[in-house]
């Protein structure tokens, strides 16, 4: 029921198991999370209790799921579940029914618990997570899908487990773009889900390059080499069906959709001098933005549309600009260094991540959009290509480190760091998609 | 059982999205032949189409590239695409080859992995436009020759030093008659 499509369903417990204790009790928990890496807070996930039909398999990939999340957001850590002396009450999930003594006693700050119920092929997984020295429930969701979205309910609940305990959301139900030699020499575009799975988009036995997320997640634009030239396309992540956006003059690289869909900003070479331009839907409809000689590329948007950060080398060296838009006001961002490229801007508005050269490696820097002091936040192994979560509590990027190239990811403050890929070959070009629908 | 009982509101997610991604699945007009058109190698590449040839199509092929061909190749310094003395030194000889004969070369942009992929194709380019330039400027028709880049994506080395970087830092020429 409820269509075909994934349909997820979600309630606000708050509102009904009075609020009030519920958000005075959250500042014990709240007040504990400084930030990734720093502290990490032990919590326990209790396995998901059966309403009706139990599915052993289904418990435990919820489990692992939500326990990797948390892992990777450096704020949590899992207690194991063999030390439990408890589980999840029958009846509602409400703070009243909750043990909290047995939950303290193996050292858990938090707790969630679940319950699920499948019907046919419908799957319905109710979660409430509490505050075991505040004894509060600080949230609860319920999802309702297809039961193969067991996954992706498990991501949504750790996203609300951030959600209840520091104001916004986790980014884990969303999808990373990126680009890898596995399993050939040829470069390919996949996608992978922070839960491990990877899927191969393209197998065109050449280069791909600068992937970026459409809109609407369906597609996932990127430059390819497929035909002997750099050429944009847009690959159907459903279909695999991979469409030639633009051709023609000479390079076409780093297709960035404005957050509104209306146009695409790409940088664009004609006559050995790239520019960075924007296209419609079609391909279509050029309109210059900027026209100088230096190289232009690596157009990033505000989330709202209204400026673009790319990168320049009209100052002599490349370096990190924005630009209103569409009244294209240039204005310098970077200043110290001689080589800052790749920025993108990070989906609340407020900071602009990049890389930059530091002697023989690059690092990942933030800055403020507004202007002001940059900060690194990796300091071994050489790393480029920098992405934002959609939380902008995270930045994925590619390290070289020894002979491959990994996808890792940091946290803003730089202290919390993750490997987020493995295996042979190396991975490169991440870009994070916005929160999935 | 228990459940639902407890919720009072629901959300339906969104779930409806703009037509972008629809409207360019239908946009497939201007795409290319399909590599698995059957055709054989010469006989179905147009002049324009060069899907197969030079450095892109060796590393399609073995995963490698390899330097050589009677042209010369032609270095630059780090974030260049000016020619310097010994630049310019093989873009006379490589002119005093295209001079003698008629054929149509590709002119191939190349970079060091010590910068971001895509300013380094934006580069590459710089540098094959700088070479098919002097090559202009020296008497070659310019409609027998034809640029493309392929930035830091196909080094003919991979170690970390200069020695390999400088090697990288090319542009190279390749027939595109026999």
């Amino acid at each position: 029921m409820a269509g075909s499509r994934q349909v997820l369903f979600r309630v606000i417990l708050g509102s009904f198991i009075g609020l009030s204790g519920a958000v005075s009790a959250s500042a014990q928990l709240r007040a504990e999370i400084v930030g990734p890496g720093v502290m990490r807070i032990p919590i326990a996930a209790a396995p998901l209790a059966p309403a009706g039909q139990a599915d052993a398999a289904l418990e435990a990939e919820f489990s692992r799921v939500l326990a990797g999340d948390l892992d990777i957001s450096g704020l949590f850590r899992v207690i194991d579940p063999a030390s439990y002396i408890e589980g999840v009450p029958p009846g509602p999930l409400g703070p009243e029914r909750v043990n909290f003594l047995n939950w303290q006693t193996i050292g858990a700050r938090g707790v969630l618990l679940g319950r699920y119920e499948r019907s046919q092929d419908e799957l319905t997984v109710e979660v409430a997570f509490f505050d075991v020295p505040g004894h509060s429930m600080l949230g609860g969701r319920r999802f309702r899908g297809r039961s193969g979205e067991i996954v992706r309910m498990a991501h949504r609940a750790a996203d609300a487990i951030l959600e209840f305990t520091t104001g916004i959301p986790g980014p884990f139900d969303s999808k990373l773009a990126f680009v890898s030699n596995r399993g050939g020499h040829s470069r390919d575009l996949f996608t992978f889900t922070l839960d491990g799975k990877i899927d191969r988009i393209t197998n065109d036995h050449s280069v791909v390059m600068a992937p970026a997320w459409s809109p609407d997640l369906r597609s996932v634009v990127f430059t390819s080499f497929r035909d002997g030239e750099p050429e944009l396309f847009n690959a159907d992540l459903s279909s695999k069906v991979e469409n030639k956006i633009a051709s023609k003059m000479g390079l076409n690289i780093g297709g960035a959709w404005r957050p509104d869909g209306s146009v695409l900003a790409v940088a664009r070479e004609q006559e050995g001098n790239t520019d960075i331009y924007t296209l419609d839907f079609r391909g279509q409809n050029q309109q210059r933005l900027t026209d100088h000689w230096g190289i232009d590329v690596d157009p990033s948007w505000s989330p709202d549309g209204t400026r673009l950060a790319f990168c320049s080398s009209r100052g002599g060296t490349p370096q990190v600009y924005t630009m209103s838009y569409p009244d294209k006001k240039v204005s310098r961002v970077t200043f110290s260094g001689n080589y800052n490229c790749s920025p993108v801007w990070s989906p609340d508005g407020r900071s602009i991540a990049y890389a930059g050269r530091m002697g023989r490696d690059f690092h990942v820097f933030v800055t403020p959009a507004g202007g002001g002091e940059a900060r690194q936040l990796t300091f071994v192994g050489s790393n480029e290509d920098p992405t934002w979560s959609p939380d902008s509590r995270f930045i994925a990027f590619s390290r070289e480190q020894g002979k491959n190239k990994k996808i890792f990811l940091v946290d803003v403050t730089g202290r919390w760091e993750r490997q987020l890929t493995t295996g042979d070959g190396d991975d490169t070009s991440p870009s994070w998609s916005r929160r999935l629908d | 059982m228990g459940l639902g009982r407890v919720w009072l509101r629901r959300f339906r997610m969104l779930t409806v999205v703009v037509g972008v991604g629809l409207a360019l699945g239908v946009t497939a007009g201007c795409s290319s032949k399909s590599k698995s058109s059957g055709l054989d190698d010469d006989a179905s590449l147009s002049d324009d189409k060069l899907g197969g040839r030079g450095s892109m199509g060796e590393f399609a092929s073995s995963g490698k590239v390899t330097s050589g061909g009677r042209f010369e190749d032609v270095f630059f310094a780090y974030d260049a695409a000016e020619l310097d003395g010994s630049g310019t030194e093989a873009v006379r000889y490589n002119a005093e080859l295209l001079r003698a004969e008629k054929g149509r070369v590709e002119i191939e942009g190349h970079c060091d992995d010590r910068g971001t992929a895509e300013y380094n194709l934006a580069l590459g380019a710089r540098r094959a436009k700088s070479v098919r330039d002097a090559l202009v400027g020296l008497g070659i028709s310019a409609s027998r020759l034809s640029t493309v880049s392929y930035g830091e994506e196909l080094p003919l080395c991979r170690d970390t030093n200069e020695a390999c970087w400088s090697r990288n830092r090319r542009s190279h020429l390749v027939d595109l008659t026999k």
